[in-house]
């Protein structure tokens, strides 16, 4: 078939039972909506507390190194970390970091490599940071994977609906795998338009609390949404989980033409 | 030609194997007009379905003029269920959101008919059915004996040398049937194979030759 032609079918597809999928993209608007707003916040909490109690720290945030030799300087000073001291006999030794972005994330990677970085100082701060970012993360995680589900169950639920006229439309001549191309195009395009409209309005929302943030409390956040290059990363790991979504929920459809 | 020898076709089930067709030898010359039929669960359908290339048999060989279609690589068996056969449903299997163009469309749309002739070919095969007036109309809005027209457009808009009809009529009053079966008669005039199943007696002996099938297997053969 011409590509044209695929084309043209998938446009028929949009056609057919148009609320449904109409529904199904609001639903999916909101649940993406919500995991990028939530990841942004996971993201950006460690700036937003820093940038709150840095008047406090006008020097920088001083932190003890746990288990760094010189030889990791490099490393360290690549994480952010200025002023570096090294007690090369007890392999311990500090550094000032001017922002607390990644923190636990350098915490963490330093714990599994036997280290640990910390400032007594920062205690609780850190610890509220890393608790509001578990949750947050853990909550848009799980939401991921609701959202998955859901596009899961709604192609599961097209092709059962669709069944007879792609039983038809092998019948009188088109291969499975044509079948699966005007498919996979509907539900990338259905998909497609929930992830833009969810992109586009978190970028917009975290551009207007990033003024009202900036004008009130004199904090920003970093927006990642206005960036292309993420926006096209996501976008392709996206079409590879609905194409992997299409192809299991196909296999499980019992179709009535044993066509090889 | 279709050639068909010591066809089978074998499910697993839980009760054991199962076999609804079973050691089937058929020759299906040009322009015949020939009827299968036999009571429900005879193997009427799954041997039209193996005769349409949609359905690979457990044993035996379908040949359609010298070609053995199921061992064909699944691009060319689509090719041959496209460009030599037409499938007449007895549900019709029309979208119902189209218009009567669009739904014969889809059938140009896969024969890869180029855009400028398919509105030519469409339009002849409505004319065939005496449907041209009902081009544009969705087929939502089209009567059981209409849909059945349309369905018969669909199969020979991409002008098949076969036709396969599976209980055409099933669904239509004895009017409607009578003039299905026309149309189809009509079409074997014209130098095409057309296999027919149903389980009307009087449908059937407007055929050339009828098939009786029992548990899968040709008991008896009527010219």
């Amino acid at each position: 078939m011409r590509i044209k032609d695929i084309f043209r079918l998938i446009g028929y597809e949009m056609n057919h039972e148009r609320t449904e999928w109409i529904s199904s993209v609001i639903i999916q608007f909101i649940i993406y909506s919500m995991v990028l707003f939530l990841l942004a916040m996971a993201g950006n909490v460690d700036n937003m507390f820093c940038e709150y109690i840095r008047p406090a720290y006008p020097d920088g945030f001083e932190f003890e190194l746990k288990g760094f030799t010189e030889k990791d300087i490099h490393t360290l000073e690549k994480m952010g970390f200025q002023d570096i001291t090294i007690y090369e006999d007890r392999s311990e030794g500090t550094g000032i970091l001017n922002d607390l972005d990644n923190i636990w994330l350098y915490k963490l990677t330093a714990i599994m490599n036997g280290r640990d970085i910390w400032s007594a100082k920062l205690d609780m701060i850190l610890s509220i940071i890393f608790f509001v970012q578990f949750v947050f993360g853990t909550i848009g995680i799980l939401m991921l994977l609701l959202m998955f589900n859901n596009i899961s169950n709604s192609i599961a639920m097209k092709l059962d609906w669709r069944k007879k006229y792609i039983d038809m439309l092998m019948a009188i001549g088109c291969t499975q795998s044509i079948c699966k191309k005007i498919y996979y195009g509907f539900f990338w395009f259905r998909n497609g338009m929930a992830y833009m409209a969810a992109i586009g309005w978190n970028s917009i929302w975290l551009t207007f609390m990033n003024q009202i943030m900036d004008k009130h409390i004199g904090i920003t956040i970093e927006n990642r949404y206005t960036s292309l290059n993420l926006v096209i990363e996501i976008g392709i790991v996206g079409s590879v989980i609905v194409l992997g979504l299409l192809l299991r929920q196909w296999g499980k459809v019992q179709w009535t033409e044993k066509i090889r | 030609m279709i050639t068909v020898r010591n066809l089978g076709k074998k499910y697993e089930d839980i009760s054991g194997t199962i076999w609804p067709v079973r050691g089937v030898d058929l020759d299906v010359p040009k322009g015949r007009f020939l009827c299968i039929t036999g009571r429900s669960g005879s193997g009427k359908t799954t041997l039209l379905k193996m005769l349409g290339g949609i359905l690979d048999p457990t044993e035996g060989t379908v040949e359609v003029e010298g070609v053995s279609i199921y061992d064909l690589p699944e691009k060319k068996l689509a090719a041959y269920r496209s460009d030599k056969t037409g499938f007449i449903f007895q549900d019709y299997f029309l979208e119902d959101k189209y218009t009567v163009y669009q739904n014969i469309e889809v059938a140009t749309m896969i024969n890869r008919i180029p855009e400028r002739n398919r509105k030519d070919k469409i339009e002849d095969a409505l004319q065939q059915v005496g449907m041209l007036h009902k081009e544009f109309v969705l087929a939502q809005n089209l009567s059981g004996g209409e849909k059945q027209r349309i369905s018969i457009a669909r199969a020979i808009v991409t002008q098949p040398d076969i036709l396969f009809a599976d209980e055409p009529c099933g669904n239509l009053d004895a009017e409607n049937g009578k003039e299905i079966m026309q149309l189809l008669r009509k079409q074997a005039q014209k130098g095409r194979s057309v296999i027919l199943i149903t389980h009307n007696r009087e449908d059937a002996e407007l055929t050339d030759e009828i098939i009786t099938l029992k548990d899968g297997k040709i008991i008896n053969y009527e010219n």
